[in-house]
């Protein structure tokens, strides 16, 4: 009886083995490409070579101190300490990091209890002298929870380190702040998004315009998770065999394209109330565009237009008015009224000042 | 349920992610999904009634048939407790699971899809308590994030999904399924049905649908025209606008604002009244462009006032005592 189970679990083995081996291969395909081309060395993070450097200095001279680390989303704040802890840790990685983030709950508890626990007990058979311990998205803690930390933080030092994470720095107290050397990562200049788009297209074997690029780099506006998923959305929604172009781009985010914008601030500024209604209403509808992203870009074609300064003073003003009021959920139609408007108003002034 | 007391709307609901009108985009990035099995997490946003969650469950239930859906695809929406506790223990269960077996005949992809709808009513916490677990378990979990305010999303949860906006429908893609509908609930559409049917809804799919099917239980006749669907849309007679904008511009505030207490008493939502107000100030040839741009900037802030719980006779006064002032000059 037993032989005979055996057997079976025998025979089934290598069947299974495959199984997952196919299994693990889906995956990799199924991978998000933000997950995807997730920097694995410090080297392959794209911008912001100086903190890049600085880290990697201090890691390998094995002295690295407590780090906070902040900026908006997708500047590689993650990317990098994750691939800081791959250095120095190789395969022993899960053993030697504690990663906490905003999904685990992280009250003044688990900073009593798992936090100290993992910070105070040593590990032998490691060649890096320290443990690390990474508080993801620590702006979300409560404030007792971070006066809670200081005390750990200093206690530990020998053989501990602490990397914090965060968007914003002022929601960080002052006194975990003082405990930490502070760098910023800003957002990643176009150069450096270009060149990591450029890889991925290289993998990903993608066919693609140099327009189309641009593009995706302008939407992503510094975001490099954004502006990966930008190109991954571009590729799965585009028609046909042929190159993605900056308008599937465009098209995919609804984002008015630099063309839209033109042709609405041409309406704006040439046609009458009713038709200026009319036709950017028409406009928006065919290009399937929001009027909060339609303001916000005609602000930076207003400050190109020559006008006297005044009027154009007025016009950014009302137009302010209209993007915060389209923030709280309010009437479309109503307020492409009152974009209208504004540009009436900045259109009398103009022809005031001429005269 | 038998089909003649279920509501059109979930009756004529689209199975399929090609029978969603006038998003191509989104249905084509699902398509290929369906051919590749790869998509990123989704973010689908835009007005209400233009095809979100039908999206979203079409394409699950075209990627895992009708059986395997029940254990790879959750939804919770608004009517779900979601704060920072269900993110943390139920949402975090959900995701971290492996995927079993996939179904025969479907492509089940080697992954769960967790569908948020309604997610710009959930709490910023409960947002940032997302941002790590749709990373950690992007290998297991897709996440399918819905909402009709982009500005109500948090900018790193924003950051991590492909960006889909649903547009308004047009008239035309618009007419087309009502006739589809009509056609097969033997209705015939008379004159003006589509353009009021589309001017009253907004192009919103869902709200036509129910002005048609409201129409069609109310009267009882085979054919709809555009009078009935206007009739139940609650419009206000375009006549008593007329006159209010009329007695504005001879500066007649009392008279204008006894006519507009009137169309309040007799249950016109006040926004309702706004609207079709200001479409005749914007129309009328006899006023200037300065004057029509006072007007509409004082109705914009009405807007936003009434949005924040103002009182709606108050702002109608104030926007009918702004036109009189505007029109003197």
């Amino acid at each position: 009886m037993t032989e005979a189970a055996m057997d079976v679990d025998g025979g089934d083995a290598p069947q299974r083995q495959k199984a997952s081996a196919v299994d693990a291969n889906d995956a990799k395909k199924n991978q998000m490409w933000v997950e995807k081309y997730r920097p694995s060395k410090l080297s392959d993070v794209a911008a912001h070579k100086d903190i890049i450097d600085t880290i990697g200095r201090l890691t390998s001279q094995d002295r690295l101190p407590y780090l906070l680390l902040y900026g908006p989303p997708g500047t590689g704040k993650t990317s990098t300490i994750l691939a800081v802890a791959k250095e120095l840790y190789g395969p022993q990685f899960s053993q030697m990091t504690l990663e906490l983030n905003a999904s685990d709950d992280r009250g003044i508890d688990v900073v009593r209890n798992e936090i100290s626990a993992f910070a105070s007990t040593m590990r032998f058979g490691s060649n890096a002298g320290f443990k690390l311990i990474i508080l993801d998205e620590c702006d979300s803690m409560t404030k007792d929870a971070q006066f809670a930390l200081r005390r750990i933080i200093e206690k530990y030092t020998k053989h501990t380190r602490f990397c914090l994470i965060g968007n914003y720095v002022s929601k960080v107290i002052p006194a975990l702040q003082s405990r930490c050397t502070r760098f910023r990562f800003s957002p990643l200049g176009p150069n450096a998004v270009k060149d990591r788009v450029q890889f991925v297209v290289r993998q990903e074997n993608l066919q693609i315009t140099d327009d189309a690029i641009d593009a995706v780099t302008r939407l992503g506006a510094g975001d490099m998770r954004r502006t990966l998923n930008i190109l991954q959305s571009s590729f799965l929604s585009k028609e046909g065999d042929g190159p993605i172009d900056a308008n599937s781009v465009y098209a995919t985010t609804g984002q008015p394209r630099p063309e839209d914008i033109e042709a609405i601030a041409g309406v704006l500024l040439n046609s009458n109330f009713k038709e200026a209604v009319a036709k950017v209403a028409a406009i928006k509808q065919e290009r399937g565009l929001a009027l909060a992203d339609i303001v916000r870009l005609l602000v930076e074609y207003v400050f190109r237009l020559h006008m006297p300064q005044l009027a154009r003073a007025n016009l950014v003003s009302d137009m302010a008015d209209v993007e915060y009021r389209l923030a709280y959920v309010t009437h479309e139609r109503l307020q492409l009224m009152a974009l209208v408007g504004a540009f009436a108003n900045a259109r009398e002034a103009i022809v005031a000042a001429a005269k | 349920m038998t089909s003649t007391s279920q509501p059109w709307v979930e009756k004529y609901r689209p199975r399929n992610i090609n029978d969603v009108a006038h998003q191509e985009e989104v249905v084509r990035t699902l398509e290929k999904a369906l051919e590749t099995a790869n998509m990123p997490h989704m973010l689908f946003y835009g007005p209400p009634g233009t095809g979100k969650t039908t999206c979203a469950l079409a394409i699950c239930r075209q990627l895992y048939g009708p059986e395997l859906i029940k254990s790879r695809v959750l939804e919770l929406n608004a009517s779900d407790e979601r704060g920072i506790s269900v993110v943390r223990n139920k949402i975090k269960g959900f995701a971290s699971t492996a995927v079993g077996q996939g179904a025969p005949g479907y492509p089940s992809p080697p992954y769960k899809i967790l569908i948020l709808d309604e997610a710009d009513s959930m709490t910023n916490d409960a947002q940032s308590a997302l941002r790590r677990t749709m990373e950690t378990y992007s290998k297991v979990t897709r996440f399918f994030i819905l909402c009709n305010y982009i500005s109500r999303i948090i900018e790193p949860i924003a950051s991590r999904c492909a960006k889909f906006r649903f547009k308004p429908l047009g008239h035309e893609v618009m007419g087309d399924r009502l006739k589809f509908i009509a056609t097969a609930e033997g209705l015939t559409l008379g004159e003006g049905c589509y353009e009021a049917c589309s001017t009253h809804s907004g192009g919103d799919m869902r709200k036509a649908i129910t002005l048609l099917q409201s129409a069609a239980r109310l009267f009882g006749t085979a054919t709809i025209t555009g009078k009935e669907i206007t009739a139940v849309a609650g419009a206000v007679d375009e006549d008593q606008v007329a006159q209010v904008v009329a007695l504005c511009k001879t500066n007649q505030v009392d008279g204008a604002n006894r006519i507009i207490e009137s169309i309040l008493k007799d249950g016109f939502p006040g926004l309702q009244i706004i609207t079709q107000f200001a479409e005749r100030v914007v129309d009328d040839e006899g006023v200037s462009d300065a004057v029509k741009g006072k007007i509409c900037a004082r109705i914009a802030e009405a807007d936003k006032a009434l949005v924040d719980g103002a009182d709606e006779s108050l702002q109608l006064m104030a926007i009918v005592s702004t036109a009189c002032v505007a029109m003197k000059a």
